[in-house]
């Protein structure tokens, strides 16, 4: 393998892995804060590529803009969710709690997938934007233009983020109810609203990155449920609990499916799997799991 | 006790009663198509179909289903079909559900369709894999099963007498792109990139193999999973193999936009791109990228009856028939039905199964449906280019060659 090569593989991964980050970071978040398994994850990220399409499509605006504008809908949109859906199951023991919510989640999940596959009976459209940039072109390398766009918006995203959680006292709450909830209340920290603001950011992630997916690749009605299950593989193989876990968990898989697709397509996808596997064979906690 | 009668005065007695039930019991089980299907008189046919309407392999399945209900439509507003055993024309009455393009659910379906709807024909579902899943349900009720869209060896592995497809093996169907491409001459070397599935997996090979004995230099043929997202590594290795031509063969209308974007995105500059299946969602997703790409659809532009009874159902159905180029398969499977009803001239399985394997009619002027003794058909696809967001017929090959274009690696846009 030329040198190349070997760059251009790397930056593939890299790229990849940034979107996958994004989005399980939102759900980590939800996970780590809410304690709720969002099941019900990779559905906002296909229902916001949805939006962004169609407004692509029929309006024209460019997909850019719509993915700093749109995201902000589906945070409403995932606070509205765990308030009505989650918050009721509050006060029921921990683990029915786990279960009942783990289960509304799958049940909003096919029900998004239904209704957006009964939606798209009405389109002849496939969901994908017809937008490019000119490629970059250094000496062999090719640099999509397309995906380094979207990987400054992810890397913006998730500083933004960090500067949320470190620097305002809603973030600082986040973090305080992600550690002791019962200590944040008693604190003064009103944790149901916490859970649903977290709840709102999570989703708003997933949502963000649906609508840089429908901009580089595409979204389609049946693709939540096995995205979510790649998000979980990261956040566990990172280690639960763990924000630079989840990172390096997103990279991991984005240079091991880069990597291993270029030489045997047939199993780029499997690869994070049975690399979850080896990770907890020997680091059952994760990678940077506490 | 007794009901006074309004208009006589005399009281209704409980005989009464009981006997003005069972006369309107008996008219209304006399009327029922059940009962009169049961005493060898039929009222209707009902034909049984799922169609996949939600799934991955919606975006080039579901309007499908709408072309077969104004098929039905179409033709009950002639009367029917008519049925030589019963001297008169019998009414179509369709049972179509929603396959979600999973197999067990389509199994599930025609489990149904025979046993609660007690169809007297099937119509497959979209894709040799769904047909794969579902082909045994005709074998075990002993009903015709009519395989649309669906081709691969493995459907025909046993001898189910209960099945056939309209369409030629999988390794022929793109026969007439090769044929193509050796008159156009221009390129020499082919990467082809398929999605792991049965159908795609098989034509790939086929496809492959068929180029090959055409000449030319297959330089990659392998699968993807159906779950990627991302193609770029794919690609690459694909451009260090130097292809004149990139061909993806996915009947998943959104991966092969993703594939072709990315090639784009990449920069890749190929000479021809070839896509095995593109309904109008692929051209739309690729917008000026599309421009001169090849692919195949399963009819081709002329002035006969048969063309403007397809291009008639299509606009019932709410499109175009080069919008969804599978459209022409399905056209020819209404034809099937309608031959092997009419030759057999009652609904008695087994006749309707001799009568299906016996087809030999022509269509569209030029073609003839026959089915061959393993139970494929004829019907093969023909090459068509992208000009301004639609496909143009490549086809007949003289003037293929004449009008083809190469696309010489220019993505538009």
């Amino acid at each position: 393998m030329s040198v190349t090569i070997l760059v251009q593989l790397l930056i593939n991964g890299v790229l990849a892995g940034a979107v996958y980050t994004l989005a399980a970071f939102g759900l980590a978040l939800i996970f780590g804060v809410c304690g709720v398994l969002n099941l019900a994850h990779g559905e906002f990220l296909m229902l916001c590529g949805s939006v962004v399409f169609v407004l692509f499509d029929q309006y024209q605006v460019n997909p850019f803009v719509l993915v700093i504008l749109v995201p902000w809908l589906f945070f409403v949109l995932g606070y509205a969710f765990e308030r009505v859906l989650i918050k009721p199951l509050a006060l029921r023991k921990e683990h029915v709690r786990l279960a009942s919510a783990t289960l509304v989640t799958l049940g909003a999940a096919l029900i998004f997938e239904d209704v957006a596959a009964f939606a798209s009976l009405s389109s002849i459209f496939e969901k994908s934007v017809s937008y490019s940039i000119p490629s970059l072109v250094l000496g062999k390398v090719v640099l999509p233009s397309l995906k380094l766009v979207v990987f400054g918006l992810v890397l913006a995203l998730l500083a933004a983020l960090v500067a949320f959680l470190r620097y305002t006292y809603t973030g600082l709450a986040v973090q305080a109810v992600a550690q002791n909830p019962r200590g944040a209340a008693l604190n003064g920290v009103n944790t149901a609203r916490i859970n649903a603001i977290t709840f709102g950011i999570g989703t708003l992630l997933a949502a963000a990155a649906g609508s840089l997916e429908v901009i580089h690749s595409f979204v389609a009605p049946n693709m939540g449920l096995p995205l979510t299950l790649k998000y979980l593989c990261i956040i566990v193989m990172g280690g639960l609990g763990s924000f630079l876990g989840v990172a390096l968990g997103g990279l991991i898989i984005g240079l091991s499916e880069s990597f291993v697709s270029f030489f045997s397509p047939a199993w780029g996808q499997t690869v994070a799997y049975l690399l979850l596997v080896a990770v907890l064979l020997f680091r059952p906690k994760g990678l940077l799991g506490i | 006790m007794k009901h006074r009668h309004a208009s006589t005065g005399r009281g209704l007695s409980r005989r009464d009663v009981l006997k003005s039930s069972a006369a309107a019991a008996g008219a209304l089980l006399l009327t029922r198509p059940g009962f009169a299907r049961a005493q060898g008189m039929p009222s209707e046919i009902r034909i049984g179909a799922t169609i996949a309407q939600s799934g991955p392999l919606q975006g080039i399945a579901a309007p499908l289903g709408k072309m077969t209900q104004a098929w039905v439509d179409a033709t009950n507003a002639k009367g029917g079909i008519f049925l030589k055993k019963y001297n008169k024309k019998l009414p179509l009455k369709l049972f179509q559900y929603d396959d979600k393009t999973d197999p067990p659910t389509a199994r599930n379906f025609y489990e149904r369709l025979a046993t609660v709807d007690k169809v007297d024909l099937f119509i497959g579902p979209f894709s040799s894999g769904l047909n794969n899943a579902t082909i045994e349900v005709a074998a075990t009720h002993k009903i015709p099963y009519f395989i649309p869209e669906g081709n691969d060896s493995f459907l025909f592995k046993d001898s189910n007498p209960w099945r056939t497809s309209g369409l030629a093996p999988s390794g022929v169907e793109y026969g007439r792109l090769v044929e193509l491409y050796k008159k156009v001459r221009g390129i020499e070397r082919i990467a082809i990139l398929a999605r792991d599935n049965l159908h795609e997996a098989a034509e790939a090979k086929a496809f492959g193999d068929a180029m090959k004995a055409g000449g030319f230099d297959v330089v990659y043929n392998d699968i993807f999973p159906k779950d990627t997202k991302d193609f770029s590594s794919i690609l690459l290795n694909i451009q260090q193999k130097n292809p004149d031509a990139l061909a993806v063969e996915c009947l998943v209308p959104p991966l092969t936009v993703a594939v072709l974007k990315q090639a784009r995105d990449s920069g890749m500059k190929p000479k021809e791109v070839i896509m095995g299946h593109a309904p109008i969602g692929v051209i739309k997703g690729l917008g000026p990228a599309a421009e001169n790409v090849v692919s195949m659809i399963y009819s081709f532009e002329g002035d006969t009856p048969d063309h403007k009874e397809l291009n008639a159902l299509c606009e019932a159905a709410g499109f175009e028939a080069w919008q969804y180029p599978e459209s022409g398969i399905h056209y020819r499977t209404y034809r099937r039905v309608e031959d092997a009803l009419e030759r057999a001239g009652t609904l008695d399985h087994e006749a309707v199964r001799e009568a299906m394997w016996s087809a030999d009619f022509p269509l569209f002027g030029t073609e003839r449906m026959k089915i061959d003794s393993t139970g494929y058909g004829t019907d093969q696809p023909y090459p068509v280019q992208v000009r301004g967001g639609k496909f143009v017929s490549l086809w007949p090959l003289e003037k293929g060659a004449a009008t083809h274009k190469f696309k010489n690696g220019e993505w538009g846009g």
